[in-house]
C-alpha cells in the first residue's frame, strides 16, 4: 500500500512541471504572442489586440497568469478556440475518439505481430528466422512513419485496390448513431454491420502504419523476456516432465514473459502518441493529432496548448497504471 | 663537465618523451585494431557504416557530386521519370519534382540538412546529458532529484507533440529545429549515464580514488567519465538516427527549414499530391531517410558489440 502511495505522490511534481511547460508555450514565441496571432488576419487595430490581451489574460503578471490557467484546467474551463470561437474542450472531445479508436487499433497490431514474432525468434534462438526478425525489426525501427504510410497506400490503395486509404468511413456509408464516438463499438451497439466492416477495413492501413514501430519494440522486448524465462527451472522442468512444446511456450514461458512486455507497451505509449500526428495527416483522420497541427499553423495556442497536455497527461496515467499492474503482477518488485 | 651533464639530461628527457609518445601510438593503434576486429564480425554493421559513410561524403561533396541546382526551378523538365524508366535519362538520374528540380540534387543536399540536425542535436544533448547525468547520479540527494523530476516531466510528453510545438511556437527554421529537439534530447544520455555512474559509485577503483584523497572533480572526470563513455557513444549513435527521423517528421509536417531549402521530410509531403502518378517525387526522399537511419541503426549495434559487450542482449 506504502509502494502505491509513494508512486501516486510521485507523479504530483511531473503534473506540476508538466502545467509549467505547456504554460510556458505561449511565453516562448518571440515577441508579443497575440500580434503574431493576429498577424494572419491584416488589419488589426490596437484595441483588437487590447481585446485579445484582457481575453487571454496576458495583461496580468505571470505568476497570476499561471495560476488562473492551472484553476482554468481544473474546474474544466479550458479556453476558448481563436479561430473556431467555440470552446476548446468542444474541440478536443470531438477529435479524441478519433485518435482513441486508432491509437487502440496500433496497440492490438503491435501485439498480434510483435508477440508471435518474438516468441518465434526466442524459441528458434539463433536460427535464420532469428536473424530474420531482429533484422525486421530494426527495418521497423529505421523507417519514416509518413513513408511507411504512403507506401501502404501506394500498394494497397492505389496498387491492388484492397484497402481505403483515408478518412475513417466510406462516404457512401452512413456512420451509426455517436454514442461513445469510437465507429467499431457504435456500429456494433447499433447492430450495423456495413458500417462495422467499413470502419475496419479504414482502420487497417493507419494501424498498421502507427502500430509498425511499436511491433518492432515489442518483438525485441518479447524475445528477450522470452529467453530470460526459457532458461528458468520451471521451464526446463515442464520440458522433463514431457510437455509438449507449444504448452510449455504458451503456458508456462510466454505468461511469465508478459510482465515486462506490458510495462515496455506502456512505457512507450509516448511515441505511439507522437505517431499520431504524423499517420494521422497522411490518412485524413480527424484526430487530436491532426488538430494540433492545423492549430499551430494557424497559431491558436490556446489549443495547442491543452491538446498537448491531453497528450502528457494521457502518457502519465497510462505510466501510473502500467506501473501498478506490474506491482499487482509481480510481488516481487520494489519500486 | 656541468655542460655536458645537462645535455646528457636533456638526453635521456627527451628519449624517454618519444618513448612515452611512442607507446601511446603503438596502444591507440591497437585499440582501433581490436576495436576495427570486434565491429568487423557484425556484417551488417559494416554495410551499415558504408552507407552512412556514403551520405556524409555525398552531403559534404554536394556540388561536385551534381551540377543540378537543388533550388532552382526548371518548368521544362517537370515530373520526369527516373533514369531505369522507358522515358527516363541520365541528365535527371532519379527524376525530377513537379518543379523541375532534379531529385537527386536535392536528396543529396538535402543530406546536409538531415545529417548536421542529427548529428549537432545529439552532440550538444551528449554534452549536456553526460554533465548532468554525472553530477546527478555522482552526488545524489536533492539535485539528483530536482534533475530526476524535470526528466520524468520532459518523457511525459511525445516527443514529435512537443518538438511539433516548440517549432510552432518559436517559428521554422534551423536553429529554432535544433532547439526544440535539444529540449528532450538530452534526457537520454543523462538517463544512462546516471545509471552508468551509480553502478561505477560501487566499485573498487572509485572508491580507491577517493580513499587516497582525489577531488570529486578528478574522481567524476578522470575515473568515472571514462568508464562511462562506452555506453555513452552506443547510445548516441542509436539516438542520431532518431533524431533524424524527428527531423524528417517535423518538415513534412511544415515545420522544417523553409523552403525551398531542401529536406527530405518537406520532398516527401511535397510528393504526396503525385503519389498516383509520379510516385518517385516522395518516394526516393523517403527511401534517403530510411536507408541513412536503418545505417545509423545497424553502426550503433555493431559499435554495442564492440565497445560494450555487457550492453549485449
Amino acid at each position: 500500500m506504502d509502494k502505491i502511495l509513494q508512486r501516486l505522490l510521485q507523479t504530483i511534481p511531473v503534473l506540476i512541471g508538466i502545467s509549467l511547460i505547456v504554460f510556458s508555450l505561449m511565453h516562448l514565441a518571440p515577441g508579443d504572442p497575440v500580434e503574431i496571432m493576429l498577424g494572419e488576419v491584416g488589419y488589426v487595430s490596437q484595441e483588437d489586440i487590447e481585446l485579445i490581451r484582457a481575453e487571454l489574460g496576458l495583461d496580468r503578471p505571470l505568476p497570476q497568469q499561471y495560476f488562473s490557467f492551472v484553476a482554468g484546467i481544473l474546474r474544466g474551463d479550458w479556453g476558448t478556440s481563436l479561430r473556431a470561437r467555440v470552446s476548446v474542450k468542444e474541440l478536443i472531445l470531438e477529435r479524441l475518439p478519433a485518435t482513441i479508436e486508432l491509437t487502440f487499433a496500433a496497440i492490438v497490431v503491435s501485439l498480434i505481430i510483435g508477440i508471435p514474432a518474438g516468441v518465434l525468434s526466442a524459441v528458434r534462438r539463433y536460427s535464420w528466422l532469428d536473424k530474420l526478425g531482429t533484422l525486421v525489426a530494426l527495418v521497423g525501427i529505421s523507417m519514416p512513419q509518413f513513408w511507411l504510410g504512403l507506401t501502404l497506400i501506394l500498394v494497397f490503395s492505389v496498387g491492388l485496390h484492397l484497402l481505403p486509404g483515408g478518412v475513417r468511413l466510406a462516404f457512401d456509408i452512413p456512420a451509426p448513431p455517436t454514442v461513445t464516438g469510437l465507429l467499431l463499438v457504435d456500429s456494433i451497439l447499433a447492430g450495423d454491420w456495413a458500417a462495422f466492416w467499413g470502419a475496419l477495413r479504414h482502420l487497417a492501413l493507419p494501424a498498421l502504419t502507427l502500430g509498425a514501430p511499436m511491433s518492432a519494440l515489442t518483438m525485441r522486448v518479447t524475445r528477450s523476456s522470452m529467453l530470460e524465462v526459457i532458461r528458468q527451472d520451471y521451464v526446463t522442468f515442464a520440458k522433463a516432465k514431457g510437455v509438449k512444446e507449444l504448452s510449455v511456450v504458451i503456458k508456462h514461458a510466454l505468461r511469465n514473459a508478459l510482465i515486462p512486455i506490458v510495462t515496455v507497451v506502456a512505457l512507450n505509449m509516448g511515441s505511439l502518441l507522437g505517431g499520431n500526428m504524423i499517420v494521422e495527416r497522411i490518412f485524413s483522420w480527424p484526430g487530436l493529432g491532426q488538430l494540433v497541427v492545423d492549430s499551430i499553423r494557424t497559431y491558436d495556442y490556446p489549443v495547442v496548448q491543452v491538446a498537448v497536455m491531453v497528450y502528457a497527461l494521457t502518457y502519465v496515467a497510462m505510466n501510473l497504471i502500467a506501473d501498478l499492474l506490474y506491482m499487482r503482477l509481480n510481488p516481487r518488485v520494489r519500486i | 663537465m656541468n655542460r655536458y651533464a645537462a645535455r646528457a639530461d636533456e638526453f635521456v628527457i627527451a628519449e624517454t618523451l618519444k618513448q612515452k609518445l611512442l607507446r601511446a601510438l603503438q596502444r591507440t593503434i591497437g585499440n582501433i585494431q581490436e576495436f576495427w576486429r570486434l565491429y568487423r564480425k557484425n556484417h551488417l554493421a559494416v554495410i551499415g557504416g558504408a552507407v552512412v559513410l556514403i551520405f556524409i561524403s555525398l552531403a559534404i561533396l554536394a556540388p561536385y557530386v551534381t551540377s543540378h541546382d537543388p533550388e532552382a526551378p526548371n518548368f521544362r523538365a517537370i515530373r520526369r521519370p527516373p533514369v531505369w524508366s522507358k522515358e527516363g535519362s541520365w541528365t535527371y538520374p532519379l527524376g525530377t519534382d513537379h518543379l523541375g528540380r532534379d531529385i537527386w540534387a536535392r536528396i543529396i543536399y538535402g543530406a546536409r540538412i538531415s545529417l548536421f540536425i542529427g548529428f549537432v542535436v545529439v552532440g550538444f544533448a551528449t554534452m549536456i546529458g553526460v554533465a548532468l547525468g554525472l553530477i546527478s547520479g555522482y552526488y545524489g540527494g536533492r539535485i539528483d532529484a530536482v534533475i530526476q523530476r524535470v526528466i520524468d516531466t520532459l518523457l511525459a510528453f511525445p516527443y514529435l507533440i512537443l518538438a511539433t510545438a516548440l517549432v510552432g511556437v518559436l517559428g521554422p527554421g534551423l536553429r529554432n529545429i535544433v532547439l526544440a529537439l535539444l529540449y528532450k534530447e538530452w534526457v537520454y544520455p543523462c538517463r544512462v549515464v546516471r545509471g552508468e555512474v551509480l553502478a561505477a559509485k560501487e566499485q573498487e577503483y572509485v572508491e580507491a580514488a577517493r580513499t587516497v584523497g582525489a577531488s570529486s572533480r578528478h574522481v567524476m572526470f578522470k575515473e568515472i567519465l571514462p568508464n562511462v563513455l562506452a555506453s555513452t557513444v552506443v547510445v548516441s549513435t542509436l539516438r542520431v538516427g532518431s533524431v533524424i527521423l524527428m527531423e524528417a517528421s517535423l518538415s513534412f509536417l511544415g515545420l522544417g527549414v523553409e523552403p525551398p531549402t531542401p529536406a527530405w521530410g518537406s520532398m516527401v509531403a511535397e510528393g504526396r499530391r503525385f503519389i498516383n502518378t509520379e510516385w518517385w517525387i516522395s518516394t526516393l526522399p523517403g527511401l534517403a531517410i530510411f536507408l541513412t537511419v536503418l545505417g545509423i541503426n545497424l553502426m550503433g549495434e555493431g559499435l554495442r558489440d564492440a565497445l560494450d559487450p555487457k550492453l549485449r542482449e
